[in-house]
């Protein structure tokens, strides 16, 4: 009987920016060091007006009329793939762009606009491996391991997926996977990190270990 | 123990390219998401050649474990007295005249394939 093992990245279930006029752009934290660099991965993204003097606005939006109104931004437009980016979203300007600007989608942030984006599921978030593809676990660096997987695209490189954790743990990490590989408590599918929503589910052998980080690295991009 | 062999199946008529495939589960590599509504199983080529095949399964928004979990206990399904034949998801509603239906439709949350194979 096989064990499948399931992870899943470290992503707040929200994120909430206040804005600075003229800066359009703002950095997603509490990642556990793996960045966001897909649009698949924002579900909404909605502005919260701090007045109601902003009238620099895409037309594809309800005119500001009222302090605390919510526009959500459509996309893509107002973002897209490439306005994300190392965990640093953009958010299109209404004007003021030199020419890059969508008069259409745009948002010229002010300051005090609170900026909400709603994360999910979206491009190598999370991710399942048989115990048969595991490859080997190496200590990678100080408070970080990383387990080797055969890759799933057989491009003659691995896939790996790197765990942070507190400092001199490697040999607990070792243990805890092979507990739960072995173990006879686990059939099927076994959670081993998911850290989705803010939240951190572990396999309970890895309990006490410090988790806080998980990176995916697969051989080739999708 | 006889390994289970993993049947997928578009919307089609099982009769042309890529219409559907079946893996032993011992072929099987991992799955990844790739998008809200899409997840990636990934399987050894069939043919020895480089880059392995796939079926990315549209599915239910957001439920990528739920798909997960319920591959993991039907790759493990450990049925005596059968023929270890398992249906991961079988989309056909058109079947041949001549071929008979699949007793089972396998995973509820996915609701359409895709299979590249190299």
């Amino acid at each position: 009987m096989e064990t499948y093992l399931y992870f899943r990245k470290f992503r707040p279930a929200t994120f909430t920016h206040t804005a600075t006029a003229g800066t359009q752009n703002f950095t997603i934290t509490g990642l556990g060091t793996d960045d966001i660099d897909s649009v698949t991965e924002i579900a909404s993204v909605t502005v919260t007006a701090l007045d109601a003097a902003n009238s620099n606005i895409g037309s594809a939006y309800t005119a500001i009329s009222v302090a605390g109104q919510v526009t959500s931004l459509t996309m893509p437009g107002a973002i897209d793939n490439t306005a994300v980016n190392n965990s640093v979203v953009t958010i299109a300007l209404m004007n003021g762009g030199g020419g890059t600007e969508d008069t259409a989608n745009g948002y010229n942030l002010e300051t005090g606009d609170i900026v909400t984006v709603t994360l999910q599921q979206g491009l190598e978030t999370s991710f399942m491996y048989p115990a048969s593809s595991l490859m080997g676990i190496e200590a990678t660096a100080t408070g970080q391991t990383t387990l080797k997987f055969k890759s799933l695209k057989n491009d003659a490189t691995i896939d790996s997926v790197a765990i942070n954790h507190d400092d001199a743990k490697y040999q607990e990490i070792v243990s805890g996977i092979n507990a739960v590989i072995n173990g006879n408590n686990h059939g099927g599918i076994v959670t081993v990190i998911d850290g989705s929503d803010s939240g951190l589910v572990l396999a309970k052998e890895l309990n006490g270990l410090g988790v806080d980080g998980l990176v995916y690295a697969p051989e080739s991009g999708y | 123990m006889a390994e289970n062999y993993l049947f997928f199946a578009k919307n089609e008529n099982n009769d042309a390219d890529k219409d559907a495939i079946m893996f032993p589960r011992s072929a099987f590599l991992g799955a990844v998401s790739t998008a809200a509504t899409t997840l990636e199983f990934f399987f050894k080529d069939r043919e020895g050649a480089a880059g392995n095949d796939d079926v990315s399964c549209t599915i239910t928004s957001g439920a990528h474990k739920t798909v997960c979990g319920e591959f993991a206990s039907l790759a493990n399904g450990n049925r005596n007295n059968t023929n270890n034949f398992t249906v991961i998801k079988d989309l056909n509603d058109d079947l041949p005249s001549n071929e008979g239906a699949i007793s089972a439709s396998g995973i509820s949350d996915i609701s359409a394939i895709a299979i590249t194979t190299s």
